[in-house]
């Protein structure tokens, strides 16, 4: 009995001690990290000076401020791509595949964010009222967007692995390869909801961690039929107070004081 | 009343053309005038076909509903089945047939021809001359004219299932399929869904026919004795003493919505349909009583059944996408060197166990060809450790992710046991090849059908660790 419970004992501790190597194997805590830092890199910049000239798309603090935007809202999505990617590969280069499947993946969506910048910086309206509308108007379309069988393939799509070759240079071209598929996936469906984001006057850090939270919620926690239904109301519930900060005091003081939150 | 489902060639062989094959038959033919005369008539043959896949749109309520690839595989089938069956029975009676008549089953992996298509299903015309309801032409060559039999053991057989010890392990799909939610198509296959379930359909159906196409299988009156018998085999499983369902609330409360004998809608949960005798009055001839409910409780230092489960290890994978095309292809699938294979040798402190990995699988349509998976080390004899076929193809590439999940199309098999045999000393930093090799049996047409069946792609072929 002695010899048994001993066994068994011994058997606990390699579980345990197998459950702990697989943690520090595993990419949650790299992605957690990157979160973590992104985050803390977006309040650095937010507490930064406020009347310097606004930058071009193209500069360096630009470029910063997206890549911060993307690792601090975008990462968590990533996450399960993120442990494919690690399962899938051989232990001596799991960290580096990881790493190579997360810098393609923000990648793309720096990519996609600066050409939606691009364009919005000609196409903005001026006027704040007309501002206020264009919100107003883009959270309904990022709500029908939501709810569309297009946006479903997409993100579907964003969801489906590809091939991850075990050694050599092929493998880095496949952890790179799969990083650009699924940011690319992942933009064309949530693309519509960080416009909303972009559209957003000056700064937002809690409008993205808003966004942020309930698109994690939409990939990875709500496993119901109706999710995109509960992220699409929600889309026209912000369209709603937007329009009505415009008339009310209360409410634009609400906006005023989330929007009024420096955060890129 | 407990009826009694038996083997269609055991009553074959007491009588051609028994009372209950014969009732059988002219109830099917009632249920396929209904759907002539009403189509929507949930109680006709189409409508309840339509329940498992059909192409036809606007879907009526309650088609396309059938679970691949998951754990609800096993539980969906038999309430698929004892629903019909109940239709059946009523015209069964109308029309003045065995009062116990009960939905037959094909055993096709019992010995002797068994393994041929029942002699009712391949004749054109019943006793009497009138056009046969059992008999379709869609049906792969040769089963019909009797001159082609399913390959026996490598399709037939259910034991490699049979020998696997858990319904839904937490890393592999198991006997009865991994997790999975309200799935149509899924890629986390169990054994049995497999082999012989995914093969018969296969090899019946070929390339075009009825059977090797979930959208139209339950159309073909064998579909429904092919189903009973893997609907058996979950008792034969099940009754051994060590072999336990799952207990999750997310397996037994699972809900799905059939008809009932008048057509009105019927809702039944898993957890409803685990006993079939006690739950839905049916067994079936050799069905042993079921031993009392026990928990899973596995011990012997099996890493699997432990609380908190070991991360799964890929210790090599192949490095050539492949492409299947009625020949044999071999793969080399190279062991990291630093590996650590001594934990899978029985008498590890806490022995792992290495899987086989067949993935992101895919072809243009429907292969009908089965092919077989074979392990080898040098110097040693190859083994079969499992069959690749693809039913169902175009449902699973439609298929959509619970949630963020990633995944690929891919089929598992437990090969310890196979490089337990070859020696685990010196598998780190060796190869072992794979081989997959369509299994055609005796039929001459077999192999033309299998060079000019759509290809079979294979992205990779990995060794797993777990």
């Amino acid at each position: 009995m002695l010899a048994i419970g001993g066994l068994r004992q011994r058997s606990t501790i390699r579980v345990w001690r197998d459950a702990a190597v697989g943690l520090r194997q595993s990419p949650v805590a790299m992605v957690f990290g990157l979160v973590a830092a992104s985050w803390a890199g977006l309040i650095l910049l937010a507490a930064g000076p406020a009347d310097v000239a606004v930058p071009g798309p193209f500069d360096a603090g630009a470029l910063l401020a997206r890549t911060l935007t993307v690792g601090a809202m975008m990462l968590l999505i990533a996450l399960p791509a993120a442990e494919h990617v690690s399962r899938e590969s051989l232990r001596r280069r799991r960290r580096a595949a990881v790493s190579l499947f997360l810098v393609a993946f923000v990648a793309v969506w720096v990519g996609c964010l600066t050409v939606v910048e691009v364009a919005l910086d000609g196409l903005l309206p001026s006027s704040p009222i007309a501002q206020t509308a264009a919100i107003a108007i883009t959270c309904v379309a990022a709500a029908i967007w939501q709810m569309s069988p297009q946006r479903a393939m997409l993100s579907s799509r964003c969801a489906r692995a590809s091939i991850l070759p075990p050694t050599g240079s092929r493998a880095a071209v496949g952890d790179l390869r799969f990083g650009f598929r699924s940011g690319l996936g992942c933009f064309g469906s949530c693309w519509a909801v960080m416009l909303v984001m972009a559209l957003m006057p000056g700064s937002h850090l809690v409008i993205a961690a808003i966004l942020t939270g309930a698109l994690t919620a939409d990939r990875l926690v709500i496993r119901v039929r109706r999710r995109p239904g509960v992220i699409a109301v929600g889309l026209v519930g912000l369209g709603i107070a937007t329009l009505a900060s415009a008339s009310s005091p209360t409410t634009t003081g609400f906006i005023a004081w989330i929007c009024s939150i420096p955060g890129r | 009343m407990v009826y009694v489902r038996q083997d269609i060639w055991a009553l074959e062989q007491q009588q051609p053309w028994h009372p209950i094959t014969m009732a059988y038959a002219q109830a099917v033919g009632a249920l396929q005038q209904r759907s002539i005369a009403n189509a929507g008539d949930p109680t006709g043959w189409t409508y309840q076909a339509a329940i498992h896949g059909t192409p036809t749109t606007p879907a009526q309520p309650g088609w396309n509903q059938c679970q691949h690839g998951g754990w609800f595989f096993l539980p969906w089938h038999r309430m698929y089945v004892y629903r019909i069956e109940a239709i059946l029975r009523v015209e069964v009676l109308k029309n003045g047939g065995p009062h116990d008549w009960a939905l037959p089953y094909w055993n096709y992996d019992s010995g002797g021809s068994t393994n041929y298509l029942p002699l009712p299903f391949r004749e054109e015309a019943l006793p009497d001359g009138s056009p046969n309801p059992l008999y379709v032409l869609q049906r792969a060559s040769g089963y019909n004219a009797g001159t082609r039999a399913l390959p026996r053991p490598a399709v037939t057989s259910p034991a490699n299932a049979l020998a696997m010890p858990t319904f839904t392990p937490p890393l592999f799909p198991g006997f009865g399929g991994g997790q999975s939610t309200f799935q149509h198509f899924w890629n986390a296959t169990g054994g049995l869904e497999q082999t012989p379930h995914n093969d018969v359909h296969v090899q019946l159906g070929g390339a075009t026919g009825w059977m090797g196409n979930p959208d139209f299988a339950a159309l073909d009156p064998i579909f429904w004795l092919h189903h009973a018998n893997i609907d058996r085999l979950w008792t034969v499983w099940r009754a051994k003493s060590a072999n336990v369902n799952p207990t999750q609330n997310a397996w037994l409360q699972q809900q799905f919505d059939l008809f009932d004998t008048s057509g009105a809608p019927a809702r039944t949960q898993v957890k409803d349909v685990l006993d079939t005798v006690v739950q839905l009055d049916y067994r079936y001839d050799d069905q042993v009583p079921l031993p009392p409910a026990k928990l899973a409780e596995r011990g012997g230092g099996d890493a699997m059944a432990e609380g908190v489960q070991p991360a799964p290890e890929m210790i090599g994978a192949s490095t050539e996408q492949i492409s299947l095309s009625g020949k044999p292809h071999s793969v080399a699938v190279a062991i990291e060197q630093g590996a650590h294979t001594e934990s899978l040798a029985p008498e590890a402190a806490s022995p792992r166990r290495l899987f086989l990995s067949v993935e992101h699988l895919d072809a243009d349509s429907t292969p009908g060809v089965v092919y077989g998976v074979y392990v080898e080390a040098p110097g040693h004899e190859p083994l079969h450790v499992g069959n690749v076929s693809l039913f169902g193809i175009h449902k699973i590439r439609a298929s959509r992710a619970p949630g963020g999940d990633v995944h690929d199309q891919r089929l598992t098999y437990d090969v310890t046991d196979a490089v337990r045999a070859f020696g685990i000393d010196g598998l780190a930093g060796s190869s072992l090849t794979v081989t997959f090799a369509p299994i055609e049996g005796d039929a001459p047409e077999a192999a033309a059908e299998a060079v000019s069946a759509p290809p079979i792609r294979i992205g990779r072929v990995s060794l797993f660790t777990a």
